[in-house]
C-alpha cells in the first residue's frame, strides 16, 4: 500500500442519494473507475468523510470525499 | 420459558473487510496489522493465511517466514468500526437487546421478536444476507440457550455457519466437542483439565463439582462446573447502556488521620489500580480524572482533569490523580474515579506496543482474578512499603467502598458512600 494524499479532481455520478466516482486525475494522467468495491465514512470533528475503494483494472484506490470541504483526495493505492 | 440467544461473529474480520474492499486481495494470503516493521504483529489474518499456520498476533516477521507470499496490509481501524457499527445497527431491526461484545462479535437475545421474523434460523438467515449483500462479508452464527451455548455454537462451523443447539440437545450434542472452546477455558486451564482427564465437555459435564471446586478454587471452580452443565448467562446487556455516560471510581477510608504524603500516594496508587482493572474488565477508557481527599467527615475537595488519551491504565490514571492533589492537612478518606468513558469498541489499537502493553495489563488481571486482589502488584506499590500486613492487605477491612455513579451533572465524589 501506497499512501498519496493528494488533493485530485474526480468525476462523480450522483445516483439517487449514492455517490459514484467515475474517473480521476492524478499526477495529470486520467484513471477510469471501472468497479466502485466498497464505501465506508469516517466523522473527523464536524467533519463527514465519505471513502471509496475503487479499481481501474489494475490497481485499487483508496478516494476521500470530505463533506464539508467538498474535496476529493486519493489517500492509497493498494 | 427457554431463551434463545443469537450469537454473530464475523469471519476473519478485518482480513475479510480489507480483501471485500479490494477485491485484487481476495483468495490470497493477506494479514492485516501495523506494517512490516520490526515488532509488529498480525492482528487478523485471512482463511488463506491460516492455511499456512499463519496466526493471529503472531510477529509478522514469523508469518513471513512460514507464508512468503504474505501480502501485509496496514489495518484501517475507522474502516472496522463503521461497518461494526451498521451491523449492529442491522441487529437492531430484529431485537432491542443487543450485546456488543468485540468488534466483530455480538450477542443477541431474540426471545420474545424471533417469531416476527419466521423464527430463529430465518431471522439469522436474514441478518447473514444482508451482511453480504452490503459489505461482501460472512459470519458464522450461534443459536442457543444461554450466552456460552450460543458462542460455542458460532465456533463449531466456520465460516459462514449457522448451527442451533436447543436445551434438549445438550449435552449430549456437544459431547465431544473439545473444552477449550468454551469460552473462559483458556491453555491454561485446558492443560490442567487436561492432567484431570478432562478433554471434551461430556468429560466436563460427568465431572465431580466438588473436584473441581478443590482443584480451582471455590469462583473458578464452580464456574467450570456450570459450564459443563452448559448452564450460563442468558441476560444480554443492550447496547444502548453500554455508551451511557458514567463514571467508575473507588474511595478508601483509611485507618487513621495522616498528612504522609507517601502514605498517601500509596492508597492512591492501589485505587487507581483497581479503578483500571474495572474499566479494563468491563471494557471503557477514560479521559477524565478525579481525585478527592477528606477528613472523613463532610469536608472533601474533588479536582478533575480532562486529558488527552483514553486510558485505562492503573498507573496513568494515578499519575494524573496524584498531580491533581495538595496535600496540606491531615486527612482520612481518598478516592478516585474515572469519567468520560467510551467503549473499547472505539478504541481498539493496531499499534503492537499499546498491543503488548495490554497483554500485560490482561495477564495481570486474569491473575488476580484467580488469586484475589493484589497478587501482583506493580513494583512502585511494593516500594511504598504498605503492601503486606502493613497497609491495605485486605481493604475491605477498612472500608473500601467500590461505587459507580451516573454524572448527570452531579458532581459524584463530594459525598461518600455508606455501606
Ligand atoms: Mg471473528
Amino acid at each position: 500500500m501506497v499512501k498519496v494524499g493528494t488533493i485530485i479532481k474526480v468525476g462523480v455520478v450522483f445516483q439517487g442519494s449514492k455517490i459514484i466516482p467515475r474517473w480521476f486525475i492524478w499526477e495529470s494522467r486520467k484513471y477510469e473507475v471501472r468497479s466502485l468495491d466498497f464505501t465506508w465514512e469516517e466523522s473527523q470533528g464536524l467533519e463527514k468523510i465519505i471513502r471509496f475503494s475503487v479499481r481501474d483494472g489494475i490497481n485499487s484506490y483508496e478516494l476521500a470525499y470530505n463533506t464539508i470541504q467538498m474535496n476529493w483526495a486519493l489517500e492509497n493505492i493498494c | 420459558m427457554e431463551k434463545t440467544i443469537l450469537h454473530l461473529d464475523m469471519n476473519s474480520f478485518f482480513a475479510s473487510v480489507e480483501q471485500a474492499a479490494n477485491p485484487n486481495l481476495l483468495g490470497k494470503p493477506i494479514a492485516v496489522g501495523g506494517g512490516i516493521k520490526k515488532g509488529s504483529v498480525v492482528a487478523a489474518c485471512s482463511i488463506e493465511a491460516k492455511a499456512f499456520g499463519v496466526k493471529n498476533a503472531m510477529s509478522t516477521w514469523k508469518a513471513r517466514k512460514l507464508c512468503p507470499h504474505l501480502i501485509v496490509v496496514i489495518g484501517d481501524m475507522t474502516k472496522y468500526i463503521y461497518i461494526s457499527k451498521i451491523i449492529t445497527k442491522m441487529m437492531v431491526d430484529y431485537t432491542d437487546l443487543v450485546e456488543v461484545f468485540s468488534i466483530d462479535e455480538a450477542f443477541m437475545d431474540i426471545t420474545k421478536t424471533q417469531d416476527r421474523f419466521g423464527g430463529a434460523i430465518e431471522l439469522a438467515k436474514d441478518i447473514k444476507r444482508r451482511i453480504k449483500e452490503r459489505f461482501k462479508l460472512t459470519c458464522s452464527i450461534g443459536i442457543g440457550p444461554n450466552k456460552l451455548i450460543a458462542k460455542l455454537a458460532g465456533e463449531l462451523q466456520k465460516p459462514d455457519g449457522l448451527v442451533v443447539l436447543r436445551e434438549k440437545d445438550l449435552p449430549t450434542k456437544i459431547k465431544d466437542v473439545q473444552v477449550k472452546e468454551l469460552c473462559g477455558v483458556g491453555r491454561k486451564t485446558e492443560e490442567y483439565l487436561r492432567l484431570l482427564g478432562v478433554r471434551t465437555i461430556g468429560n466436563l459435564n460427568s465431572y465431580p463439582r466438588e473436584k473441581l471446586v478443590k482443584s480451582f478454587g471455590m469462583a473458578y471452580g464452580e464456574q467450570l462446573w456450570q459450564m459443563g452443565q452448559c448452564h450460563g448467562a442468558s441476560e444480554v446487556r443492550p447496547y444502548f447502556y453500554e455508551t451511557q455516560a458514567k463514571s467508575i471510581g473507588h474511595s478508601y477510608t483509611l485507618p487513621k488521620l495522616t498528612s504522609n504524603t507517601e502514605e498517601i500516594n500509596g492508597y492512591l496508587l492501589r485505587l487507581s489500580e483497581q479503578v483500571g482493572r474495572r474499566l479494563r474488565r468491563e471494557n471503557y477508557k477514560g479521559n477524565v480524572v478525579c481525585a478527592s481527599i477528606g477528613t472523613g467527615d463532610d469536608k472533601t475537595s474533588s479536582h478533575q482533569k480532562k486529558i488527552k488519551d483514553f486510558i485505562n491504565d492503573g498507573y496513568q490514571i494515578f499519575k494524573v490523580a496524584k498531580s491533581l492533589l495538595a496535600i496540606t492537612n491531615k486527612i482520612r478518606f481518598v478516592s478516585v474515579s474515572v469519567s468520560g468513558l467510551l467503549h473499547q469498541l472505539d478504541q481498539i489499537s493496531l499499534f503492537s506496543h499499546v498491543e503488548n502493553q495490554k497483554k500485560v495489563l490482561a495477564a495481570v488481571d486474569k491473575v488476580n482474578d484467580r488469586f484475589g486482589e493484589f497478587t501482583i502488584e506493580r513494583a512502585a506499590i511494593m516500594s511504598t512499603g504498605l503492601q503486606g500486613k502493613t497497609g491495605m492487605v485486605p481493604p475491605k477491612l477498612y472500608g473500601l467502598r467500590n461505587f459507580k455513579m451516573e454524572l448527570r451533572g452531579i458532581e459524584p465524589l463530594t459525598s461518600r458512600m455508606q455501606i
